[in-house]
């Protein structure tokens, strides 16, 4: 009986670590290789105790200047898209919540159904318009794209959370005087924000990280910051790790710590997310 | 303050016909109560009172405006709700002035109300709290301060005290007809309970199926119940209904008899011979013992017993298989499968067709 | 009264239908027509009915694309599903740490598929990757992914497993502690074993979690573009496309934008084919949780 417990204890110690180990290395690995000297970045097996340098992000802040002015333009567009998004299907999901009508029922699957189309396909039609009204190459076209493949998910996880709120508390507003916007602002989204906060989480990670779009519609001054560092990768005369490895750091750690920080809305959002729609 | 008019009102969902036809006239700072069995839509029609439901015909004044199509917040009105519906992430305080502070009232004047109507429901040591940190007896109080704060016309109150445990409501039942005979204000309060409607109300309305059964002070509806629903709704235990024939009728009395009945007259009108009716008696005007010349008799054997301490409910089956319930002194021997034997004075009695 | 109150939200749900119907609908429509057209970017459109799915499926690119994007979505997703249902039954096994380990696990979702790409591809360089010395002093082969196509559709399938695993592993186990725990009490009084309880209340009742975590993995999974795109560019030769990447290089490469429309309408059909299934079994569960 002992040593049974004793196994299973050790099968999950193991389990664990294994975990541990595919979850975190890659993260750490590059973390800590941005911070490495020279040629310990490819010492084998890989070297853990080092003389940390900020050698890399020195030539990052020399040799690519265009990497924070991506950082700016990934910053701008991840803001904007996140306040679109949110507002909209804040709204949105409100009124799928409180009315009904066949109508409205019938949007529901619509919303779901446009959810499954793959973003490639809008690029085909989108890139002739965009270039021919001058838009290309713009923050506000990636704001739009980000924002819009996230209102229709945004839209049912706000209607998720919002129909967790009674119906009296609108009734009460009602009777207080409050109109239907007032209703929304100062009852509504103080009491959702736990779904406001979800729907962030998803749209920030996703602008934040964003390629193909990026990749099809900027260029130069629009251009996001993974797209530099895919530059970084595909360079001609080889891939200076170093550089690369404090540019992802610098792309990562705040995404990755809004993330840590917001897990718990996170996982509340993609549970809503995949259960409700 | 403000009388209330409801002439023919009726609401849809639908196309289900939920109240079909409602005429009712409010006085100034009468106590009302709407009783009725549960989904009878006692709410809903609240709640067209209040300005919450569409009104799908007829109409209603209130102060002598027609309110149809006005706004919740510009009727005068303020209502409680069962589930209280505080505003969770705002503390009492602001619960209590939320409607003031949307209509720019300025903010001393704001307190200033708040606080009154704290003292007047002694919680001026929660007005920080949030609701999450109060008992459920406070959460009510909270819910009835928001509505003293808007000095209404018009109090609308949905079964405010079914979600409290039964001390607390009795209290809170006394405090409320406190309330309204210090407030003076118009007061409509809707309940399941009849205890609470008997205790509150200037004036009950009994609502079933839609339609108002019966409009009257609290003893008017138990004394003289207009049908068998009100009666059968209106005192507990519920009134005893035997089934029995006419067997005379002339000038508003009827004599009545059935297989565990001998002849007896009552009083009724528009009964003819043959004709078959309801014969109800409250439990509490039967009294253990052999019926002598001119009073009712009911015997059968005891199939129940529950002793209340300040009486005891006992009920009997008759001959005819039919259940009889009587209210009796607590200091009598009873048994099991006794038989027992009841009386009653025939104006007690009601019939019903 | 009621039309009257459907127009007051009118204001509240224009934004949300506009973004969508502007950027998503009419373009996937338009794509519709392009498909039917031969055209290429600033030429006038002829129209040629379905020649152009005509051309795309008998395309051998294109058939390879696919080939190889049902393998990706095939491998990647089981193995992604077997790994987030043993994960979700560890964690919900009782852990220390439960919530430290929970956010160790999510981390991969902060990780955009370029700076995965570059992780990837390091550890996995075949002179100075970690991972290849690894292997090597193992005695197991290394992967040759910038040289051999079914190396590199591992390195990708991996990649994208890296990716996605927690979102699996976070529907898998929110259903698993979703499940009371007096049914596990209520079989082991009816003399369940572990495993037996396993077999009988945990997997039936994860049943709806499991399609859903797959049905979304694969209409993901099958749209699949950046990973691959920045790892290989679909090379050596084309050898390692996807069908996104395919649909890419037809636009974008060749001007192709006929074949393109046409290759993106069957990316579409086939996600709304799976979403199909997908809207079915919510409208059973939803109907399931009425009763
Ligand atoms: N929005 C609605 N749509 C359709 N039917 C409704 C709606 N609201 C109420 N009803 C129906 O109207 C009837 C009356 O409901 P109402 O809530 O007024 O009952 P009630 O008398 O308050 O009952 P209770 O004592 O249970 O609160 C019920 O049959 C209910 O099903
Ligand atoms: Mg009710």
């Amino acid at each position: 009986m002992c040593t049974d417990k004793l196994a299973i204890g050790l099968g999950k110690t193991v389990a664990v670590a294994v975990i541990l180990v595919w979850s975190l290395f890659p993260i750490t690995f590059i973390l800590m290789s941005s911070f490495k000297p020279g040629q310990d970045i490819f010492a084998v097996p890989p070297k853990f105790v080092f003389s940390p340098t900020i050698q890399h992000y020195v030539e990052l802040w020399n040799g690519w200047g265009v990497f924070f002015g991506g950082l700016l333009n990934s910053t701008i567009i991840t803001a904007g898209a996140t306040v679109l998004a949110i507002t909209t299907s804040t709204a949105a999901g409100y009124v799928y919540s409180r009315y009904s009508s066949r109508m409205l029922n019938a949007s529901v699957m619509f919303l779901i159904i446009v959810r499954l189309i793959p973003p490639i396909v809008v690029t085909l039609p989108l890139f002739p318009i965009i270039n021919a009204i001058g838009l290309n190459d713009t923050h506000i076209v990636l704001m739009v794209l980000y924002a819009t493949f996230f209102v229709s998910l945004g839209t049912v996880l706000m209607r998720t959370f919002i129909d967790q709120i009674p119906r009296e508390l609108d009734e009460a507003a009602q009777i207080d005087g409050a109109g239907r916007l007032t209703i929304l602002r100062r009852v509504i989204v103080p009491l959702a924000a736990p779904g406001i906060l979800a729907v962030a989480v998803f749209v920030v990670v996703f602008a934040w990280n964003e390629f193909l779009f990026a990749f099809i519609f900027t260029a130069t001054r629009a251009k996001t910051a993974p797209l530099v560092i895919s530059e970084m990768i595909g360079s001609i005369d080889g891939v200076d790790w170093g550089v690369l490895f404090a540019a992802s750091t610098v792309q990562l750690i705040p995404v990755l710590l809004f993330v840590i920080f917001m897990n718990r809305y996170l996982v509340a959002g993609l549970t809503a997310g995949a259960t409700k729609g | 303050m403000a009388s209330l008019r409801l002439a023919g009102l009726r609401k849809d969902f639908g196309s289900v016909n939920i109240i079909k036809g409602v005429d009712l006239e409010i006085e100034d700072g009468e106590f009302v109560v709407f009783v009725g069995p549960s989904g009878c839509g006692k709410s809903t029609l609240l709640r067209m009172i209040a300005g919450l439901e569409d009104i799908s015909g007829g109409d209603l004044y209130i102060g002598g405006r027609l309110c149809n199509d006005i706004p919740p917040r510009e009727r005068g009105i303020a209502m409680v709700f069962q589930s209280y519906a505080l505003y969770p992430h705002m503390t009492v305080h602001e619960n209590m002035g939320f409607g003031l502070s949307l209509n720019k009232t300025p903010k001393a004047e704001l307190d200033a109300r708040v606080r009154e109507a704290a003292r007047i429901l002694k919680m001026e040591h929660l007005l920080d709290r949030k609701p999450s940190q109060l008992s459920g007896g406070q959460r009510q109080r909270v819910a009835i301060g928001r509505a003293i704060v808007r000095k209404p016309a018009v109090f609308l109150f949905d079964e405010p005290l079914s979600n409290l445990d039964a001390a607390l409501r009795v209290d809170m039942r006394m405090e409320l007809a406190k309330l309204h005979r210090d407030l003076g204000a118009t007061m409509i309060y809707v309940t399941h309970d009849q205890v609470e409607a008997m205790t509150l109300a200037d004036k009950i309305v009994v609502l079933d199926g839609g339609l108002v059964q019966q409009v009257g002070s609290p003893m008017e509806l138990y004394k003289k119940p207009a049908n068998k629903f009100v009666a059968g709704f209106i005192g507990a235990p519920k009134m005893n209904f035997l089934a029995v024939k006419v067997q005379a009728a002339h000038g508003g009395t009827a004599t009545v008899a059935s297989e565990a009945i001998s002849p007896i007259p009552v009083r009724g009108k528009g009964f003819d011979s043959g004709d078959s009716a309801w014969l109800g008696i409250r439990p509490q005007y039967l009294k253990p013992g052999r019926a002598a010349e001119g009073e009712g008799g009911i015997c059968g054997k005891i199939v129940l017993i529950e002793r209340l301490g300040t009486e005891t409910i006992v009920a009997i089956e008759t001959r005819a298989n039919e259940r009889v319930v009587a209210s009796i002194p607590v200091d009598m021997e009873l048994a099991f499968d006794d038989n027992a034997e009841f009386l009653f004075n025939p104006s007690a009695a009601h019939l019903f067709s | 009264m009621r039309l009257n109150k459907i127009t007051e939200a009118l204001p509240f749900l224009a934004p949300v239908q506009i973004l969508i119907l502007s950027v998503i609908v009419i373009p996937s429509l338009y794509v519709v027509w392009l498909s039917l057209n031969a055209s290429s970017f600033g030429q006038s459109a002829t129209f040629v009915g379905l020649d152009n799915y005509i051309r795309v499926l008998t395309d051998p690119a294109f058939l390879l694309a696919l080939g190889n994007t049902v393998l990706i979505v095939i491998f990647a997703v089981h193995l992604e599903l077997a790994l987030g249902l043993g994960m979700a039954l560890l964690f919900a096994s009782g852990l220390p740490f439960r919530r430290v380990l929970l956010v160790a696990v999510l981390a991969p979702y902060a990780v955009s598929e370029v700076i995965a790409v570059a992780m990837w591809r390091f550890l996995f360089d075949p002179d100075v990757g970690p991972v290849t010395a690894m292997l090597t002093w193992l005695g197991l082969p290394m992967l040759d992914w910038s040289f051999e196509p079914s190396h590199a559709l591992i390195m990708i399938g991996l990649l994208t497993i890296w990716l996605h695993l927690p979102f699996t592993f976070i529907i898998l186990y929110a259903a698993r502690l979703a499940i009371p725990k007096d049914l596990y009490e209520a079989a082991r009084i009816d003399g369940a074993t572990a495993f037996d309880a396993f077999r009988r209340v945990t997997i039936p009742l994860l049943g709806p979690a499991i399609v859903v975590a797959l049905l979304f993995r694969y209409i993901f999974a099958f749209r699949i573009f950046s990973e691959v795109w920045l790892m290989t560019q679909g090379g050596p030769a084309r050898s390692t496309e996807v069908v996104a990447v395919y649909l890419y290089q037809e636009a974008f490469s060749f001007n192709a934008f006929g074949t393109a429309a046409a290759t993106a309408w069957i990316m579409v059909l086939a996600s709304l084919l799976l979403a199909t299934g997908y809207v079915f079994l919510l409208r059973k569960q939803v109907a399931g949780n009425v009763h």
